[in-house]
């Protein structure tokens, strides 16, 4: 007979009749706690999802400089899409302004393929342009207008001034990811050769592996393969300031949301120890009749728990269901001028779930046991004075 | 004669009220036998609610010995005392304490739930009991839907549905009125005489205490023999 999960069971009925408020409280507490948690989670792990996808989608997976020659990546089954391309700092000419940008000429039969940002008009071909949303209006630009665009350090032998070449805005891209939108353009790499006259060969590559996963196996693998002068970066050592930054933001956010339990779980311990006061007399009485300390105790621990369990997955429940309804229906919208998507984005991972949990549980035992050990260690005169 | 199943020696116990201590035991000493019923008088406030928690290792005692079934309480240690609590050791008190929250059979049986026994048997036996003691059909009674004089009844067999060694009854007949007080009496007696049982019984009315077969009045800490 096991008595204690039967007592358990009463003290858990009887403490709802007396102490239903509090133990209400309780369990809202902790089910708001779960809920804030596990929202703001899934709010910053979608958020996170999207920046990764914008940058992974604008810079591949790994980025490879400093090339001495043009390499073969046939060896590597792991790499989908190769990328080679021509990087300046150069000048983009328009009635309005002259902006300093970063041109990328790149292969542009590969570049649908390879480039998965949002954007209005075409990938350019010869003789056009894609430029940035904020580039865009910076010179007051639009699809189908022209600019020149120029590279100063590539000056053309004996003439003392750079080829300048006039470009058709051929699309418009809006990545809203850190400042590419403002200083990024792309050509193709026939008009990269044209314009950057002082070194006209490929200076790097983008890759892209079939799965991001497979990123730290191919950058071992090109390491061998390279020579020590190239350099191999991977699209998180490139943004490497805002991933940790997004990194430190997560787990700031899962300390002060910590908080929330902490506020809860006092809440927790005193209605406990509201109720183990009233179950003193009981207490008392069963130690009388030969129950251990340490069984009274884990039940008083497990009443605790079954007392706050019930809000935490109250919490933790409806969290998950509105992250699943807001991924099928996307009912809460963004405004779309503002950020770079025009939904909330939510993703529920199964570790952060996970740690939710476990951040609830141990709240909830150690609240739990503060009021167990009050009520269980109580000198036992003292608590069959109190019964009397 | 009957075997010595409880013996105390020269136990003392003080309390500080503030400003005094009060010595509430001094140096007292007793012995029960099988089949032995003792009770104990005394005023309200003379110690024999304390007397009673040393003897039944609810509390401890400055200094002295206590012994029941040839062990020595005072050097057992938690685990050991609750085992000894459960499986020797009866108890009744004034105002019951059943749990609220278990119907009448159920406090019965705590006690066998806690310690190592054969529900079935023991079940078996309560359930005898229940009817004996004219309180068949209310095994699935809530304390609070039976009577005082039931609920004593039902606290009594709680105390010995495990065939304590000894019984220790403080006050048991102290909230009751003069008929259930008879009956209850008349009950410990038969418990006395059917299972051998060793009661001690605390009162403070002259007339249960005449159940004793040996009489005990605690006064300044000392326990004076009656008869």
């Amino acid at each position: 007979m096991n008595w204690k999960k039967i007592l358990v069971n009463r003290f858990y009925q009887s403490s709802n009749k007396l102490g239903y408020d509090t133990s209400l409280f309780s369990m809202i507490g902790m089910g708001v706690g779960s809920f804030a948690m596990i929202i703001a989670l899934s709010v910053m792990n979608g958020f996170e999802d999207i920046v990764h996808k914008r940058l992974r989608g604008f810079d591949g997976d790994i980025n490879i400089s400093d090339i001495s020659s043009e390499l073969d990546f046939s060896d590597i089954p792991e790499i989908d899409l190769v990328m080679p391309y021509m990087e300046r700092k150069g000048i983009i000419k328009s009635n309005k302004d002259n902006l300093i940008v970063l041109i990328e000429a790149i292969n542009d039969s590969l570049m649908d393929e390879f480039y998965d940002i949002p954007y209005e008009g075409k990938f350019p071909k010869n003789g056009q342009i894609i430029i940035g949303k904020g580039l865009a209006n910076m010179i007051d630009k639009n699809i189908n207008e022209e600019i020149i665009l120029f590279s100063p350090i590539d000056q053309v032998y004996g003439a003392g001034f750079p080829p300048m070449k006039k470009m058709k805005i051929s699309g418009i891209f809006s990545t809203k990811v850190l400042n590419y939108d403002e200083s990024y353009v792309f050509v193709t790499i026939n008009d990269g050769k044209n314009l950057f006259k002082r070194k006209n060969t490929i200076d790097g590559y983008k890759i892209k592996t079939y799965n991001e996963a497979m990123t730290k196996s191919v950058i071992k693998k090109l390491d061998n393969l390279l020579d020590k002068n190239t350099r191999i970066t991977s699209w998180k050592e490139k943004n490497k300031s805002l991933v940790d930054a997004m990194r430190m933001e997560r787990k700031a956010a899962i300390i002060i949301l910590g908080l929330i339990f902490l506020v809860s779980s006092f809440n927790l311990s005193s209605s406990l120890i509201l109720i183990s006061i009233k179950k003193m007399k009981e207490v008392g009485m069963m130690r009388v009749l030969g129950a251990q300390k340490k069984e009274l105790m884990n039940v008083m621990i497990f009443l605790g728990i079954k007392t706050a369990i019930k809000g935490a997955l109250i919490g933790l429940g409806i969290a998950s269901f509105i992250v699943i309804l807001q991924n099928l229906y996307k009912f809460i919208p963004l405004p779309s001028n503002v950020y770079f998507i025009n939904f909330l984005p939510m993703k529920l991972s199964v570790i952060d779930f996970t740690l939710v949990f476990i951040i609830v549980s141990i709240f909830i035992i150690f609240s739990s046991y503060f009021a167990a050990k009050k009520i269980a260690f109580q000198n036992l005169r003292e608590a069959l004075e109190w019964v009397k | 004669m009957g075997k010595v199943i409880l013996k105390a020696r020269k136990i003392c116990k003080s309390y500080y009220n503030g400003e005094n201590n009060l010595n509430v035991l001094n140096d007292l000493s007793l012995e029960v036998k099988k089949n032995e019923i003792i009770t104990i008088t005394g005023q309200s406030g003379s110690g024999k609610s304390t007397l009673l928690n040393i003897l039944g290792s609810l509390d401890k005692p400055e200094s002295g010995e206590v012994e029941i079934d040839g062990l020595n309480v005072l050097c057992l240690n938690n685990h050991d005392l609750a085992k000894l609590r459960n499986e020797k050791i009866g108890f009744v008190f004034q105002f019951h304490h059943l749990l609220s929250e278990f119907t009448a059979l159920e406090n019965v049986l705590i006690p066998v739930w806690i310690g190592k026994y054969d529900y079935k048997k023991k079940k078996d036996e309560a359930i005898y009991l229940f009817k004996e003691l004219n309180l068949g059909s209310k095994i699935n009674y809530f304390p609070n839907q039976l009577s005082g004089g039931e609920r004593s009844r039902v606290a009594l067999l709680r105390g010995i549905i495990n065939k304590p060694k000894i019984l220790l009854a403080d006050e048991p007949t102290g909230n009751l009125d003069e008929k259930n007080a008879l009956a209850l009496m008349g009950l410990l007696e038969r418990i006395n005489n059917e299972f051998n049982q060793a009661i001690i019984l605390t009162t403070h009315n002259p007339g249960v205490a005449k159940l004793g077969h040996i009489r005990y009045d605690l006064k300044e800490g000392i326990l004076k023999q009656m008869n």
